[in-house]
């Protein structure tokens, strides 16, 4: 019998909720475009749900000594808001457009594994509902999204929400570890004959890289919990040190997750960056060995750079040493990136997109990111500034000044090719200035909030100097970034309402997945153009200044 | 082992500021660079074809290698600085020995003896070593001003030198979350010159003051009968059940509760009528007195100098 699964017609437009019976096809559905387009949905859904969380947090802090959200809630918001954000919006939205693009742009019609596909994007689902569950079971977790022990032992976390915590990742995690291993199959075995392993399209090829650090990373994370859980519900000993446990193995499963997470969460994002930039500068991709190449490196060094979360733990300076070493070293191949992005737009035709405006926004709201975090590798500095709103600072920079950006840049690249109707660019600006205006304000100043002492995760703070100031700027610039998102999602509401307009391919973009009709039919293509470079569509729009042939 | 004083903070401080200084360096040009090209470049038509540059392998090689020299740079530093910030000797005996606790901090002087709680006294111009360790979950003892924070770990002593020049009081708080009131528990340090500071030492050593007032009386009967002596010790000398704070010589500390709240009889009131209202969560028990009782109570407390 074959593992695959046979599409009986063809030619069938994908299912729409209007379609007869349309709702129904969507739970069955083993076809990678809907579950991508599911993935979105969940994503976005739950990147609403943690942006309200986050709102909640800023509207406690914007004054010194504010009362209105008491300290068990606030830390059950916090807690929630960071374990929302990473494992069900920046997850999904990652995993989601992979989902979908992954076989359109290796001239695949369906994945490896379509059936664990629909499998692992389910049970992400119920871990996500899972976790919310625990609201109403008389607590959120609130041992924060790193859970550490002992505080998230029973002793210390009374209610069930640390035990939803744990049966809600596992979950997750089983969802993103299948998507990797179907992604992994799906690059190794799927593609369009032609297309060598050197040409994948860059996006496709971080994906790949991305598998194996989901495959490597995950079990660690899950190998943790299960622990956590025994020690919860069976009353083992793993993370209690007055009965012979570590406290600090904890943090190791942790982290040793949790950096290449950290990883697993913006190679994706990279690749994003790599397929738009491109496009919008009518260029291929500058150096694009040393982007592939710098990948795989980042990839290798991410498993040995965890203990750069744990300085202040008092760990000998041995360790201490070689983790800083090793955080020095995955700056440069990440470094490298960026001058290669910089490099792509070197004598190019730029066209100021949203989707490239919010490209061109992510190189510098990064390379913010970035080095904050490099400081972080030189470990006093770190003794000094981790544990306070620096940090704040420096991952928001990541995940949002990066990942979520890259996010919005291949959303608004993407939206024709999901649903043949461009968002309104209009609409999209105003998104995408609002956007950095109010996060530039929310999380630039917090790094001196940092600097000047304040402290993670704190329900409130007494008025210090400048304190107050600091933190009602940062109110203000959410507020301006909830007003972005709202711009954004009455963009999403009103182009979907539009009838389908564009073209098959609006940017004249270079790879497979608009070598096909947007959207594209169930079964995504009948014919293929010649794949000879990493370009293929260039080749057929230009064939006087074709790419470099590479079969 | 060198006895001159190693200045954390200054230590930290030098180093950030090079590594500011590179950093604003590098976003200068990520940020000239972006925006140069982008402006430069923009589309001039619709039908312009720009050449189509694929690599340039010298300019690779060369960020490569400029980066490489960078961080290799900071890294030997980054030892540097690490190794003269901790240097701790082995077999050490501690001046100091703080715990965590859910919601506060003891403190103990090895020397003399003397048990403390949330202020806690220390000698300038005089290396003192502290140890940590935590009771319940992990705390982490940060002060600004002293540079680095130490995680307090259960079941793991860390040690800490500190040193300080100036007198004065010295604030911080804890930076690793340890359950719903991580937002209040503050630290304060408060630096003596060294014969302040034994004056502070030998008074905190002296059995704790009685009186032949009513109302303190009655206050110390209710400390007794209302259960309050079972959490909360009144001798200095005294290591207690490690629930609540050592009270004795209570009245001397200028805050309590971890030091989020002014030691005057308004506060010290409020707390006694209902703790869960001023502080939500904390292990204090609402013990359901009365007018009189908080007033003979907060009297009484008021009087531990």
């Amino acid at each position: 019998m074959s593992i695959h699964l046979k599409i009986s017609h063809p030619d069938k437009k994908l299912p729409s909720l209007k379609t007869d019976r349309g709702r129904l096809t969507w739970f069955s559905t083993v076809d990678h475009k809907q579950i991508g387009i599911m993935y979105l949905w969940l994503a976005l859904f739950f990147f609403i749900i943690g942006g309200l969380e986050a709102m909640v947090m800023r509207i406690q802090l914007t004054v010194p000594e504010s009362s209105l959200v008491a300290p068990e809630v606030y830390n059950q918001i916090f807690t929630m808001h960071g374990t929302t954000m990473i494992f069900l919006a920046l997850m999904p939205v990652l995993l989601g457009l992979g989902v979908y693009f992954i076989p359109l742009m290796i001239g695949a019609n369906e994945m490896a594994f379509p059936r664990l596909n629909a499998f692992s994007f389910w049970i992400t689902c119920l871990g996500g509902i899972l976790l919310y569950v625990s609201f109403f079971t008389g607590g959120a977790p609130a041992a924060g999204w790193f859970s550490y022990a002992p505080l998230s032992e029973n002793q210390y976390s009374l209610t069930q929400g640390v035990d939803y915590y744990v049966i809600g990742l596992i979950l997750t995690g089983m969802g993103s570890l299948g998507t990797a291993l179907n992604f992994a199959v799906t690059v190794l075995t799927m593609r369009v004959k032609q297309m060598k392993l050197n040409m994948l399209p860059l996006f496709v090829w971080m994906s790949f890289i991305n598998a194996f650090l989901i495959l490597g990373a995950f079990p660690l994370l899950n190998a943790g919990l299960v622990m956590l859980l025994i020690d919860r519900q069976l009353d083992a000993l793993f993370f209690l040190p007055s009965s012979g446990g570590s406290a600090i193995l904890w943090q190791h499963f942790f982290w040793s997750f949790g950096h290449p997470e950290v990883y697993i969460l913006i190679l994706p994002a990279f690749g994003i960056i790599s397929e738009v930039i491109p496009v919008y500068a009518r260029k291929p991709i500058f150096g694009y060995s040393f982007i592939a190449a710098s990948t795989v490196v980042i990839a290798l060094l991410s498993f040995g750079v965890w203990g750069h979360h744990m300085f202040a733990v008092g760990m000998s300076n041995t360790l201490n040493g070689f983790f800083s070493a090793a955080s020095f070293l995955i700056a440069i191949p990440t470094g490298i990136k960026v001058v290669n992005w910089i490099g792509t737009l070197y004598k190019g035709s730029i066209r100021f997109t949203t989707s490239m405006l919010f490209a061109l926004l992510f190189l510098l709201n990064f390379t913010i990111g970035g080095l904050s975090g490099v400081s972080f590798a030189i470990v006093p500095v770190d003794w000094q500034l981790t544990d306070t709103y620096y940090v704040v600072a420096h991952l928001h920079y990541v995940f949002l000044g990066g990942t979520a950006f890259a996010a919005f840049a291949g959303i608004y690249y993407w939206f024709p090719k999901i649903t043949g109707k461009l968002l309104s660019e209009k609409l999209g600006k105003w998104h995408c200035w609002l956007f950095v205006t109010g996060f530039n304000m929310t999380f630039l100043l917090q790094h001196v909030l940092g600097m000047l002492g304040m402290p993670r995760r704190v329900y409130t703070y007494f008025d210090y100097p400048y304190w107050a100031i600091l933190n009602a700027i940062s109110t203000i610039g959410a507020v301006i970034m909830f007003i972005a998102i709202g711009i954004f999602l009455w963009n999403i509401y009103a182009t979907l309402k539009k009838a389908p307009s564009s073209e098959s391919n609006p940017w004249q973009a270079h790879t497979l997945e608009w070598a096909t009709p947007s959207p594209p039919n169930l079964k995504n293509f009948d014919v293929l153009p010649p794949v000879h470079s990493r370009r293929p569509l260039w080749d057929l729009n230009n064939p006087s200044k074709k790419d470099k042939k590479l079969n | 082992m060198k006895d001159i004083q190693f200045d954390n903070l200054g230590a930290i401080s030098e180093l950030f500021s090079y590594f500011l200084i590179v950093a604003a360096i590098i976003l200068g040009l990520v940020i000239f660079y972006t925006l140069f090209f982008s402006w430069k470049y923009r589309k001039k038509s619709d039908q312009e074809v720009p050449e189509q540059i694929h690599d340039n392998r010298k300019i690779e090689y060369t960020v490569i290698t400029l980066a490489f020299v960078i961080t290799m740079t900071f890294l030997v530093f980054t030892i540097r600085a690490m190794n003269g910030v901790e240097n701790i000797p082995k077999n050490s005996s501690p001046d100091l020995v703080i715990t965590g606790h859910q919601w506060w901090w003891e403190a103990f002087y090895a020397n003399s003896g003397v048990v403390t709680a949330n202020e806690i006294h220390v000698p300038t111009g005089k290396k003192i070593l502290i140890q940590f360790n935590s009771d319940d979950v992990i705390h982490s003892w940060w002060i600004p001003r002293l540079g680095r924070k130490m995680d307090l770990v259960p079941g793991m002593d860390n040690y800490l030198h500190v040193f300080i020049k100036d007198e004065g009081e010295y604030v911080g708080s804890c930076s690793e979350f340890c359950g719903a009131q991580h937002g209040l528990m503050r630290i304060r340090l408060i630096a003596h010159a060294p014969e302040d500071f034994e004056k502070w030492q030998e008074s905190q050593s002296k059995p704790t003051v009685s009186s032949v007032n009513k109302l303190f009386q009655e206050g110390e009967k209710l400390f007794y009968s209302k259960t309050c002596i079972s959490c909360h010790a009144l001798s200095s000398k005294e290591l207690t059940p490690d629930i609540g704070p050592n009270l004795a010589h209570f009245a001397s500390r200028k805050y309590f509760l971890s030091n989020a709240f002014k030691n005057n009889s308004t506060n010290l009131e409020a707390w006694l009528d209902n703790p869960q209202k001023l502080k939500p969560n904390a292990k204090m028990p609402d013990l359901k007195l009365n007018e009189t009782e908080i007033k003979a109570l907060s009297f009484y407390l008021q009087k531990l100098k």
